[in-house]
Protein backbone atom coordinates (compact mmCIF):
# COMPACT_ATOMS: atom_id res chain seq x y z
CA UNK A 1 0.00 0.00 0.00
CA UNK A 2 2.80 2.16 0.67
CA UNK A 3 4.59 1.58 -2.43
CA UNK A 4 1.28 2.42 -4.06
CA UNK A 5 1.16 5.92 -2.05
CA UNK A 6 4.47 6.42 -3.42
CA UNK A 7 4.32 5.68 -6.80
CA UNK A 8 0.97 7.64 -7.05
CA UNK A 9 2.87 10.73 -5.49
CA UNK A 10 5.52 10.49 -7.83
CA UNK A 11 3.16 10.58 -10.36
CA UNK A 12 0.78 13.64 -9.61
CA UNK A 13 3.95 15.25 -8.87
CA UNK A 14 5.65 14.47 -12.52
CA UNK A 15 2.46 15.63 -13.92
CA UNK A 16 2.34 19.08 -11.86
CA UNK A 17 5.67 19.82 -12.45
CA UNK A 18 5.75 18.99 -16.64
CA UNK A 19 2.53 21.24 -16.33
CA UNK A 20 3.92 24.21 -14.33
CA UNK A 21 3.68 27.61 -16.13
CA UNK A 22 7.24 28.66 -17.47
CA UNK A 23 7.01 32.23 -16.22
CA UNK A 24 10.13 33.46 -18.84
CA UNK A 25 7.90 31.82 -21.40
CA UNK A 26 4.94 33.25 -21.06
CA UNK A 27 5.51 36.58 -20.09
CA UNK A 28 7.97 37.76 -22.13
CA UNK A 29 8.54 38.22 -25.93
CA UNK A 30 11.08 38.88 -28.43
CA UNK A 31 12.16 41.56 -31.11
CA UNK A 32 14.46 41.55 -34.14
CA UNK A 33 15.73 45.61 -35.68
CA UNK A 34 16.82 44.83 -38.75
CA UNK A 35 19.53 47.89 -39.22
CA UNK A 36 18.13 50.05 -42.59
CA UNK A 37 20.81 52.67 -43.44
CA UNK A 38 19.57 55.94 -45.77
CA UNK A 39 20.89 59.24 -46.78
CA UNK A 40 17.87 61.98 -45.96
CA UNK A 41 15.58 59.02 -46.80
CA UNK A 42 16.97 57.18 -50.25
CA UNK A 43 18.37 53.92 -49.62
CA UNK A 44 22.19 54.06 -49.19
CA UNK A 45 24.07 53.01 -52.22
CA UNK A 46 28.04 52.05 -50.57
CA UNK A 47 31.06 52.84 -52.40
CA UNK A 48 29.92 55.79 -54.84
CA UNK A 49 30.49 59.35 -53.85
CA UNK A 50 26.61 60.37 -54.87
CA UNK A 51 25.24 61.82 -51.60
CA UNK A 52 25.71 65.78 -49.78
CA UNK A 53 26.22 66.51 -46.47
CA UNK A 54 24.43 69.36 -45.19
CA UNK A 55 27.72 71.12 -45.37
CA UNK A 56 28.17 70.40 -49.09
CA UNK A 57 30.36 68.08 -49.16
CA UNK A 58 29.84 65.16 -51.53
CA UNK A 59 30.83 62.22 -50.09
CA UNK A 60 30.28 58.03 -50.12
CA UNK A 61 30.14 55.33 -47.60
CA UNK A 62 32.49 52.70 -47.79
CA UNK A 63 32.80 51.59 -44.33
CA UNK A 64 31.00 51.71 -41.52
CA UNK A 65 31.78 49.42 -37.81
CA UNK A 66 30.23 50.62 -34.63
CA UNK A 67 28.56 49.71 -31.18
CA UNK A 68 25.07 49.34 -30.20
CA UNK A 69 24.74 48.68 -26.59
CA UNK A 70 22.44 49.52 -23.14
CA UNK A 71 19.54 48.70 -25.23
CA UNK A 72 16.23 49.77 -23.06
CA UNK A 73 12.69 49.39 -23.73
CA UNK A 74 10.42 51.67 -21.72
CA UNK A 75 6.99 50.61 -21.08
CA UNK A 76 3.94 53.18 -20.96
CA UNK A 77 4.29 52.94 -16.94
CA UNK A 78 7.76 53.59 -17.32
CA UNK A 79 9.05 50.79 -15.84
CA UNK A 80 12.10 49.57 -18.05
CA UNK A 81 13.97 46.03 -19.06
CA UNK A 82 17.44 46.78 -20.03
CA UNK A 83 19.39 44.30 -22.28
CA UNK A 84 22.80 43.40 -21.27
CA UNK A 85 23.95 42.70 -25.14
CA UNK A 86 26.68 44.81 -27.09
CA UNK A 87 25.85 44.46 -30.61
CA UNK A 88 29.08 44.74 -33.19
CA UNK A 89 27.74 46.08 -36.07
CA UNK A 90 29.59 46.53 -39.61
CA UNK A 91 27.34 47.92 -42.29
CA UNK A 92 28.70 45.21 -44.66
CA UNK A 93 28.46 42.12 -42.82
CA UNK A 94 24.75 41.73 -42.84
CA UNK A 95 24.21 39.26 -40.10
CA UNK A 96 25.76 41.76 -37.64
CA UNK A 97 23.25 43.71 -38.82
CA UNK A 98 20.17 42.44 -37.30
CA UNK A 99 19.62 43.02 -33.53
CA UNK A 100 17.83 40.20 -31.22
CA UNK A 101 16.31 40.76 -28.05
CA UNK A 102 14.71 38.19 -25.93
CA UNK A 103 12.95 37.89 -22.82
CA UNK A 104 11.14 41.31 -23.28
CA UNK A 105 8.50 41.57 -20.40
CA UNK A 106 4.87 41.28 -22.24
CA UNK A 107 2.83 44.94 -22.42
CA UNK A 108 2.88 48.12 -24.14
CA UNK A 109 5.95 50.08 -25.10
CA UNK A 110 6.28 53.80 -25.89
CA UNK A 111 10.44 54.05 -26.45
CA UNK A 112 13.58 52.70 -26.94
CA UNK A 113 16.43 53.70 -25.88
CA UNK A 114 20.01 52.87 -26.44
CA UNK A 115 23.69 54.18 -26.99
CA UNK A 116 26.23 54.52 -29.60
CA UNK A 117 29.13 52.77 -28.06
CA UNK A 118 30.02 51.76 -25.20
CA UNK A 119 29.46 53.07 -21.11
CA UNK A 120 32.15 53.67 -18.71
CA UNK A 121 31.54 50.23 -17.60
CA UNK A 122 32.13 48.73 -20.47
CA UNK A 123 34.87 50.69 -22.22
CA UNK A 124 37.66 49.51 -20.69
CA UNK A 125 40.63 47.83 -22.36
CA UNK A 126 39.98 44.03 -23.27
CA UNK A 127 36.55 44.44 -21.12
CA UNK A 128 34.89 42.91 -24.51
CA UNK A 129 35.31 39.67 -25.90
CA UNK A 130 38.48 39.40 -27.66
CA UNK A 131 36.79 38.67 -31.00
CA UNK A 132 38.71 39.87 -34.20
CA UNK A 133 36.01 42.20 -34.58
CA UNK A 134 36.56 43.83 -30.83
CA UNK A 135 40.28 44.23 -31.37
CA UNK A 136 40.24 46.26 -34.45
CA UNK A 137 37.98 47.99 -32.76
CA UNK A 138 40.04 49.27 -29.73
CA UNK A 139 40.97 52.57 -29.09
CA UNK A 140 44.68 52.32 -27.65
CA UNK A 141 45.41 52.73 -24.28
CA UNK A 142 47.82 55.64 -24.51
CA UNK A 143 44.88 57.37 -25.93
CA UNK A 144 42.34 56.35 -22.63
CA UNK A 145 42.04 52.86 -23.72
CA UNK A 146 38.43 51.06 -24.59
CA UNK A 147 37.14 51.11 -28.11
CA UNK A 148 36.27 52.86 -30.57
CA UNK A 149 32.39 53.96 -30.96
CA UNK A 150 31.95 54.39 -34.41
CA UNK A 151 34.45 54.29 -37.35
CA UNK A 152 32.66 56.33 -40.53
CA UNK A 153 35.32 56.03 -43.21
CA UNK A 154 34.57 57.01 -47.00
CA UNK A 155 36.03 59.60 -49.61
CA UNK A 156 34.55 62.98 -50.13
CA UNK A 157 35.41 66.00 -53.14
CA UNK A 158 36.45 69.29 -52.17
CA UNK A 159 33.63 72.03 -52.91
CA UNK A 160 35.33 72.60 -56.41
CA UNK A 161 34.32 68.82 -57.16
CA UNK A 162 37.46 68.19 -58.70
CA UNK A 163 39.74 66.47 -55.78
CA UNK A 164 39.12 63.48 -54.19
CA UNK A 165 39.92 62.76 -50.56
CA UNK A 166 39.14 60.13 -47.81
CA UNK A 167 37.43 60.90 -44.25
CA UNK A 168 37.50 58.80 -40.98
CA UNK A 169 35.04 59.73 -38.40
CA UNK A 170 36.58 57.78 -35.23
CA UNK A 171 34.68 57.80 -32.01
CA UNK A 172 35.58 57.22 -28.86
CA UNK A 173 36.23 57.99 -25.06
CA UNK A 174 33.35 57.97 -22.75
CA UNK A 175 32.35 61.85 -22.79
CA UNK A 176 31.37 61.14 -26.51
CA UNK A 177 29.02 58.23 -25.97
CA UNK A 178 25.86 58.85 -28.16
CA UNK A 179 22.71 58.25 -25.99
CA UNK A 180 19.68 57.28 -28.42
CA UNK A 181 16.09 57.70 -27.32
CA UNK A 182 13.36 56.93 -29.55
CA UNK A 183 9.56 57.18 -29.27
CA UNK A 184 7.82 54.82 -30.64
CA UNK A 185 4.50 52.98 -29.71
CA UNK A 186 4.51 49.29 -30.22
CA UNK A 187 3.71 45.79 -27.88
CA UNK A 188 5.40 43.09 -27.36
CA UNK A 189 3.73 39.67 -27.03
CA UNK A 190 4.86 35.97 -27.26
CA UNK A 191 4.85 36.24 -31.34
CA UNK A 192 8.05 37.75 -32.14
CA UNK A 193 8.18 41.31 -33.43
CA UNK A 194 10.28 42.50 -36.40
CA UNK A 195 11.10 46.29 -36.74
CA UNK A 196 13.18 48.00 -38.82
CA UNK A 197 15.80 50.45 -37.54
CA UNK A 198 16.24 53.23 -39.81
CA UNK A 199 19.86 55.20 -39.68
CA UNK A 200 20.30 58.15 -41.72
CA UNK A 201 23.81 58.65 -42.40
CA UNK A 202 23.74 62.34 -43.30
CA UNK A 203 22.40 63.24 -39.87
CA UNK A 204 26.20 62.51 -38.18
CA UNK A 205 26.63 65.92 -40.41
CA UNK A 206 23.86 68.34 -39.27
CA UNK A 207 21.73 68.85 -36.39
CA UNK A 208 22.56 70.99 -34.15
CA UNK A 209 26.20 71.56 -35.72
CA UNK A 210 26.90 70.80 -39.76
CA UNK A 211 30.05 69.22 -40.06
CA UNK A 212 32.19 70.27 -43.08
CA UNK A 213 35.40 68.06 -43.90
CA UNK A 214 37.08 70.93 -45.57
CA UNK A 215 36.83 73.18 -42.37
CA UNK A 216 36.35 70.72 -39.54
CA UNK A 217 39.10 67.88 -41.16
CA UNK A 218 38.41 64.83 -42.60
CA UNK A 219 40.01 62.80 -39.91
CA UNK A 220 38.17 62.84 -35.83
CA UNK A 221 40.02 61.11 -33.39
CA UNK A 222 41.81 62.37 -31.28
CA UNK A 223 40.55 66.22 -32.39
CA UNK A 224 38.08 66.52 -28.89
CA UNK A 225 36.33 69.89 -30.95
CA UNK A 226 35.74 67.02 -34.04
CA UNK A 227 34.52 64.37 -32.04
CA UNK A 228 32.19 66.18 -29.51
CA UNK A 229 30.42 67.82 -32.37
CA UNK A 230 29.94 64.22 -34.10
CA UNK A 231 29.06 62.71 -30.77
CA UNK A 232 25.78 65.92 -30.54
CA UNK A 233 24.61 65.25 -34.17
CA UNK A 234 24.53 61.13 -33.62
CA UNK A 235 21.70 61.70 -31.14
CA UNK A 236 19.52 61.91 -34.32
CA UNK A 237 20.51 59.05 -36.45
CA UNK A 238 17.32 56.54 -35.84
CA UNK A 239 13.91 56.17 -36.31
CA UNK A 240 11.94 53.08 -35.77
CA UNK A 241 9.40 51.65 -38.30
CA UNK B 1 -4.14 -6.52 -28.94
CA UNK B 2 -1.24 -8.37 -29.26
CA UNK B 3 -1.55 -7.73 -33.03
CA UNK B 4 -1.12 -4.19 -32.34
CA UNK B 5 2.01 -4.67 -29.85
CA UNK B 6 3.61 -6.70 -33.53
CA UNK B 7 2.53 -4.06 -35.35
CA UNK B 8 4.56 -1.44 -33.12
CA UNK B 9 7.65 -3.90 -32.59
CA UNK B 10 7.64 -4.13 -36.16
CA UNK B 11 7.51 -0.33 -36.99
CA UNK B 12 10.45 0.35 -34.70
CA UNK B 13 12.49 -2.56 -35.95
CA UNK B 14 11.96 -1.08 -39.21
CA UNK B 15 12.32 2.46 -38.39
CA UNK B 16 16.12 1.48 -36.69
CA UNK B 17 17.12 -0.81 -39.65
CA UNK B 18 16.58 3.01 -41.56
CA UNK B 19 18.82 4.67 -39.32
CA UNK B 20 21.85 5.84 -41.25
CA UNK B 21 25.10 3.59 -40.93
CA UNK B 22 27.60 5.36 -38.80
CA UNK B 23 30.55 7.38 -40.62
CA UNK B 24 33.50 4.43 -41.77
CA UNK B 25 36.18 6.16 -39.85
CA UNK B 26 36.44 3.12 -37.15
CA UNK B 27 40.49 3.11 -39.08
CA UNK B 28 40.16 7.02 -38.67
CA UNK B 29 42.43 7.16 -34.92
CA UNK B 30 43.85 10.80 -35.24
CA UNK B 31 45.41 12.71 -32.01
CA UNK B 32 44.03 16.05 -32.02
CA UNK B 33 46.56 18.82 -32.20
CA UNK B 34 45.80 22.20 -29.80
CA UNK B 35 47.17 25.60 -31.04
CA UNK B 36 48.35 27.42 -27.88
CA UNK B 37 47.43 30.84 -27.97
CA UNK B 38 47.63 33.35 -25.19
CA UNK B 39 44.32 35.25 -23.90
CA UNK B 40 45.02 38.47 -25.64
CA UNK B 41 44.88 36.86 -29.06
CA UNK B 42 41.96 37.10 -30.72
CA UNK B 43 39.60 33.81 -30.82
CA UNK B 44 41.33 31.84 -33.15
CA UNK B 45 39.36 30.51 -36.88
CA UNK B 46 38.96 27.12 -37.19
CA UNK B 47 37.62 24.79 -39.77
CA UNK B 48 35.14 22.70 -38.11
CA UNK B 49 35.82 21.06 -41.58
CA UNK B 50 39.18 20.13 -41.07
CA UNK B 51 39.70 19.39 -37.26
CA UNK B 52 42.98 19.92 -36.41
CA UNK B 53 45.11 16.47 -35.89
CA UNK B 54 48.48 15.64 -35.12
CA UNK B 55 48.61 13.64 -38.08
CA UNK B 56 46.95 16.48 -40.18
CA UNK B 57 49.38 18.71 -39.27
CA UNK B 58 52.69 16.76 -39.52
CA UNK B 59 51.21 15.75 -43.33
CA UNK B 60 50.79 19.73 -44.07
CA UNK B 61 54.55 19.79 -42.47
CA UNK B 62 56.24 17.08 -44.91
CA UNK B 63 54.19 18.98 -48.11
CA UNK B 64 55.21 22.32 -46.72
CA UNK B 65 58.83 21.00 -47.26
CA UNK B 66 58.55 18.99 -50.30
CA UNK B 67 58.80 19.77 -53.62
CA UNK B 68 56.35 17.09 -54.88
CA UNK B 69 53.93 19.90 -54.97
CA UNK B 70 55.49 21.51 -58.04
CA UNK B 71 56.96 21.09 -61.47
CA UNK B 72 59.70 22.43 -61.12
CA UNK B 73 61.40 21.71 -57.91
CA UNK B 74 60.19 24.39 -55.90
CA UNK B 75 58.34 23.58 -52.30
CA UNK B 76 56.80 26.14 -50.69
CA UNK B 77 59.52 26.44 -48.23
CA UNK B 78 62.15 27.62 -51.18
CA UNK B 79 60.11 30.83 -51.08
CA UNK B 80 59.10 30.66 -46.84
CA UNK B 81 62.52 30.23 -45.39
CA UNK B 82 61.78 29.75 -41.19
CA UNK B 83 64.26 31.57 -40.18
CA UNK B 84 63.03 34.98 -42.00
CA UNK B 85 59.76 33.99 -40.59
CA UNK B 86 58.85 32.02 -43.40
CA UNK B 87 60.23 34.46 -46.18
CA UNK B 88 63.06 35.08 -48.09
CA UNK B 89 64.71 38.14 -49.52
CA UNK B 90 64.66 37.22 -52.82
CA UNK B 91 61.28 36.18 -53.25
CA UNK B 92 59.74 39.35 -50.74
CA UNK B 93 56.40 36.72 -50.63
CA UNK B 94 54.49 37.73 -47.25
CA UNK B 95 55.50 35.97 -44.03
CA UNK B 96 53.65 32.79 -42.94
CA UNK B 97 52.70 33.63 -39.19
CA UNK B 98 49.70 34.24 -37.57
CA UNK B 99 48.00 33.04 -40.64
CA UNK B 100 45.00 31.08 -38.65
CA UNK B 101 43.44 35.02 -38.32
CA UNK B 102 43.30 35.91 -42.05
CA UNK B 103 40.69 35.71 -44.15
CA UNK B 104 42.19 37.95 -47.21
CA UNK B 105 45.03 36.65 -48.83
CA UNK B 106 48.04 37.31 -50.68
CA UNK B 107 49.04 41.06 -51.43
CA UNK B 108 45.96 41.91 -53.42
CA UNK B 109 43.19 39.78 -51.51
CA UNK B 110 43.20 37.41 -54.82
CA UNK B 111 41.57 34.69 -52.51
CA UNK B 112 39.61 35.58 -49.50
CA UNK B 113 37.48 32.61 -47.37
CA UNK B 114 39.00 30.10 -45.08
CA UNK B 115 42.89 28.32 -45.35
CA UNK B 116 41.23 25.52 -46.84
CA UNK B 117 40.33 28.24 -49.80
CA UNK B 118 43.58 29.61 -49.92
CA UNK B 119 45.61 26.88 -50.12
CA UNK B 120 43.12 25.27 -52.55
CA UNK B 121 44.48 28.05 -55.06
CA UNK B 122 48.20 27.19 -53.74
CA UNK B 123 47.78 23.49 -55.05
CA UNK B 124 45.57 24.16 -58.10
CA UNK B 125 46.65 27.46 -59.78
CA UNK B 126 49.71 28.09 -58.10
CA UNK B 127 52.02 25.01 -58.14
CA UNK B 128 49.51 23.01 -60.65
CA UNK B 129 50.30 20.62 -58.46
CA UNK B 130 50.58 16.86 -60.09
CA UNK B 131 48.04 14.60 -57.73
CA UNK B 132 48.92 11.61 -59.63
CA UNK B 133 52.90 12.06 -58.24
CA UNK B 134 51.70 12.02 -54.24
CA UNK B 135 48.98 9.21 -55.28
CA UNK B 136 51.52 7.02 -56.24
CA UNK B 137 53.99 7.82 -53.42
CA UNK B 138 53.22 4.71 -50.97
CA UNK B 139 54.42 6.76 -48.26
CA UNK B 140 52.02 9.68 -48.86
CA UNK B 141 49.31 7.25 -49.38
CA UNK B 142 50.01 6.02 -46.05
CA UNK B 143 49.85 9.10 -44.50
CA UNK B 144 46.93 10.52 -46.07
CA UNK B 145 45.12 7.36 -44.94
CA UNK B 146 45.83 7.88 -41.63
CA UNK B 147 45.20 11.52 -41.52
CA UNK B 148 42.13 11.99 -43.27
CA UNK B 149 41.22 8.07 -43.85
CA UNK B 150 41.06 8.68 -47.76
CA UNK B 151 42.27 5.87 -50.32
CA UNK B 152 42.45 8.03 -53.23
CA UNK B 153 44.43 11.56 -52.73
CA UNK B 154 42.40 14.91 -53.89
CA UNK B 155 43.41 18.60 -54.32
CA UNK B 156 41.19 19.17 -51.26
CA UNK B 157 43.07 16.92 -48.80
CA UNK B 158 46.64 17.61 -49.87
CA UNK B 159 45.30 21.65 -49.17
CA UNK B 160 42.93 20.42 -45.94
CA UNK B 161 46.58 19.02 -44.79
CA UNK B 162 48.60 22.23 -45.55
CA UNK B 163 45.78 24.29 -44.37
CA UNK B 164 46.78 22.59 -40.26
CA UNK B 165 50.41 23.50 -40.73
CA UNK B 166 49.26 27.08 -41.72
CA UNK B 167 47.04 27.59 -39.37
CA UNK B 168 49.11 25.79 -36.32
CA UNK B 169 52.02 28.33 -36.97
CA UNK B 170 51.55 30.87 -34.35
CA UNK B 171 53.95 33.56 -32.68
CA UNK B 172 53.43 34.74 -29.34
CA UNK B 173 56.84 34.92 -27.74
CA UNK B 174 58.16 38.21 -29.07
CA UNK B 175 59.28 40.85 -26.63
CA UNK B 176 56.93 42.25 -26.90
CA UNK B 177 54.30 39.63 -25.88
CA UNK B 178 56.35 39.33 -22.84
CA UNK B 179 55.78 43.05 -22.14
CA UNK B 180 51.97 42.62 -22.64
CA UNK B 181 52.01 38.96 -20.17
CA UNK B 182 54.34 41.50 -17.77
CA UNK B 183 57.26 39.06 -18.00
CA UNK B 184 60.00 41.63 -19.12
CA UNK B 185 59.63 45.82 -19.35
CA UNK B 186 60.33 47.58 -22.49
CA UNK B 187 63.42 49.56 -22.60
CA UNK B 188 62.83 53.85 -22.74
CA UNK B 189 63.25 53.87 -26.34
CA UNK B 190 61.11 51.10 -27.00
CA UNK B 191 58.53 52.06 -24.67
CA UNK B 192 58.74 55.75 -26.44
CA UNK B 193 58.34 53.58 -29.99
CA UNK B 194 55.28 51.95 -28.43
CA UNK B 195 53.59 55.04 -27.76
CA UNK B 196 54.14 56.53 -31.31
CA UNK B 197 53.07 53.58 -32.87
CA UNK B 198 49.62 53.36 -30.42
CA UNK B 199 49.19 57.28 -30.77
CA UNK B 200 48.36 59.72 -33.60
CA UNK B 201 52.19 60.99 -33.50
CA UNK B 202 53.28 58.01 -35.54
CA UNK B 203 49.22 56.61 -35.60
CA UNK B 204 50.48 52.81 -36.94
CA UNK B 205 47.55 51.11 -34.42
CA UNK B 206 44.59 51.79 -37.29
CA UNK B 207 45.86 49.49 -39.70
CA UNK B 208 48.65 47.20 -37.79
CA UNK B 209 45.95 46.87 -34.92
CA UNK B 210 47.75 44.75 -31.85
CA UNK B 211 48.07 42.38 -30.97
CA UNK B 212 47.95 40.97 -33.90
CA UNK B 213 49.41 43.73 -35.85
CA UNK B 214 47.23 43.69 -38.92
CA UNK B 215 43.69 44.39 -39.49
CA UNK B 216 43.46 42.01 -42.65
CA UNK B 217 42.34 45.14 -44.75
CA UNK B 218 42.85 46.77 -47.88
CA UNK B 219 44.73 50.10 -47.10
CA UNK B 220 46.58 52.45 -50.09
CA UNK B 221 49.17 54.24 -47.96
CA UNK B 222 50.86 56.59 -50.41
CA UNK B 223 54.22 54.77 -52.05
CA UNK B 224 52.81 55.65 -55.54
CA UNK B 225 50.21 58.39 -56.64
CA UNK B 226 49.93 56.54 -60.80
CA UNK B 227 48.97 53.53 -60.89
CA UNK B 228 49.41 50.47 -63.79
CA UNK B 229 48.98 46.90 -63.59
CA UNK B 230 52.07 46.47 -61.39
CA UNK B 231 50.75 48.88 -58.56
CA UNK B 232 47.16 49.04 -58.58
CA UNK B 233 46.77 46.11 -55.69
CA UNK B 234 43.36 45.44 -54.93
CA UNK B 235 41.83 46.86 -58.11
CA UNK B 236 43.33 44.06 -59.73
CA UNK B 237 40.66 41.61 -57.91
CA UNK B 238 37.85 44.40 -57.63
CA UNK B 239 38.06 46.73 -60.26
CA UNK B 240 36.14 49.11 -58.14
CA UNK B 241 38.02 52.32 -58.69
CA UNK B 242 38.40 53.19 -54.75
CA UNK B 243 40.98 50.11 -54.50
CA UNK B 244 43.60 51.20 -56.40
CA UNK B 245 46.68 51.38 -54.81
CA UNK B 246 45.25 49.25 -52.17
CA UNK B 247 47.48 46.51 -50.51
CA UNK B 248 46.50 44.02 -47.78
CA UNK B 249 48.10 45.35 -44.57
CA UNK B 250 51.05 42.82 -43.62
CA UNK B 251 51.42 41.97 -40.13
CA UNK B 252 54.40 43.48 -38.04
CA UNK B 253 55.47 40.34 -36.54
CA UNK B 254 59.08 39.42 -37.11
CA UNK B 255 59.24 42.70 -39.35
CA UNK B 256 63.18 42.86 -38.56
CA UNK B 257 63.72 39.14 -40.57
CA UNK B 258 61.62 39.61 -43.04
CA UNK B 259 63.16 42.58 -45.25
CA UNK B 260 62.95 43.62 -48.10
CA UNK B 261 59.93 45.74 -47.62
CA UNK B 262 55.89 47.06 -48.66
CA UNK B 263 54.38 44.51 -51.98
CA UNK B 264 57.46 45.22 -54.25
CA UNK B 265 60.26 45.55 -52.00
CA UNK B 266 61.15 48.72 -52.42
CA UNK B 267 62.42 49.29 -49.69
CA UNK B 268 66.02 47.45 -47.69
CA UNK B 269 65.24 48.65 -44.03
CA UNK B 270 63.19 49.49 -41.11
CA UNK B 271 64.81 52.98 -41.34
CA UNK B 272 63.79 53.41 -45.08
CA UNK B 273 60.06 52.33 -44.43
CA UNK B 274 59.68 54.76 -41.21
CA UNK B 275 61.37 57.35 -43.56
CA UNK B 276 58.72 57.07 -46.06
CA UNK B 277 55.81 57.67 -43.77
CA UNK B 278 57.54 60.17 -42.20
CA UNK B 279 58.37 62.20 -45.81
CA UNK B 280 57.61 59.95 -48.52
CA UNK B 281 54.03 59.94 -48.98
CA UNK B 282 52.41 60.71 -52.30
CA UNK B 283 48.84 61.75 -52.19
CA UNK B 284 46.29 60.41 -54.46
CA UNK B 285 42.07 60.08 -54.86
CA UNK B 286 42.04 57.11 -53.27
CA UNK B 287 45.00 57.36 -50.53
CA UNK B 288 43.45 56.09 -46.74
CA UNK B 289 42.31 59.58 -44.36
CA UNK B 290 44.93 58.59 -41.83
CA UNK B 291 47.68 59.64 -44.17
CA UNK B 292 46.55 62.96 -44.67
CA UNK B 293 44.79 63.86 -41.28
CA UNK B 294 45.22 67.41 -40.85
CA UNK B 295 48.73 68.33 -39.89
CA UNK B 296 50.22 64.90 -41.05
CA UNK B 297 49.46 66.16 -44.57
CA UNK B 298 53.39 65.90 -45.38
CA UNK B 299 54.46 63.24 -43.38
CA UNK B 300 54.48 62.30 -40.10
CA UNK B 301 57.25 64.90 -39.20
CA UNK B 302 58.96 62.62 -36.50
CA UNK B 303 62.67 64.04 -35.07
CA UNK B 304 65.60 61.35 -35.30
CA UNK B 305 65.20 59.91 -32.03
CA UNK B 306 61.43 59.43 -32.50
CA UNK B 307 62.10 56.91 -36.01
CA UNK B 308 64.61 55.54 -33.92
CA UNK B 309 62.94 54.77 -31.16
CA UNK B 310 59.69 53.42 -33.37
CA UNK B 311 61.93 50.90 -35.24
CA UNK B 312 63.73 49.94 -31.64
CA UNK B 313 59.99 49.15 -31.19
CA UNK B 314 59.15 47.03 -34.41
CA UNK B 315 62.17 44.97 -33.15
CA UNK B 316 60.30 43.82 -30.30
CA UNK B 317 58.01 41.69 -32.45
CA UNK B 318 60.92 39.52 -33.07
CA UNK B 319 60.61 36.13 -32.02
CA UNK B 320 63.11 33.75 -31.98
CA UNK B 321 61.06 30.97 -30.54
CA UNK B 322 59.14 30.66 -33.63
CA UNK B 323 61.88 30.82 -36.21
CA UNK B 324 63.27 28.30 -34.12
CA UNK B 325 60.53 26.33 -33.26
CA UNK B 326 61.17 22.24 -34.73
CA UNK B 327 57.63 21.36 -34.82
CA UNK B 328 57.69 23.50 -37.30
CA UNK B 329 61.09 23.07 -39.56
CA UNK B 330 61.63 20.60 -42.39
CA UNK B 331 60.95 17.16 -41.28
Amino acid sequence: MKTLNYLIIIIISTILASCKDDPIKNETGDINFNILYNIDGENLLLDTIKYTNAAGNKYSVNHFEYYISGVTFIKNDESKHTSNEVCYINIKKSNTNVMNFTNIPIGEYKAVTFYIGLDSFTNKSNKLTNTIENVNMAWPDAMGGGYHFIKLEGYFLDKSGTKQDGYAMHLGTNSNLIKIEINHQFSISKNTLNKKLLLNINEWFKNPSNYDFDIDGNYSMGVEGAMSKLAKNGTDLFKIE
Amino acid sequence: MKKNILIILISVFVLSSCKEDPPIDEKLTTTPYKIEIPEYFPKIILNPQNPMTVEGFELGRKLYYDPILSNDGRSCASCHDQKYSFTTYASNALVHVNLAWNTNFLWNGHVSGTMEDIMMFEVGDFFKTDISKINNSNEYRQLFKKAYNVSQITQKDIAYALAQFFRARVSYNSKFDKFLRGETDLTPSELNGYILFTTEKGDCFHCHTLPLTSDNQFRNIGLDSIYDSNNSGRYEVTHKSFDKGKFKVPTLRNIELSAPYMHDGRFQTLAQVIEFYNSGVKVSSTIDPIMTKPGKEYGLKLTSKEKSDLINFLKTFTDTTYINNKAFSKP
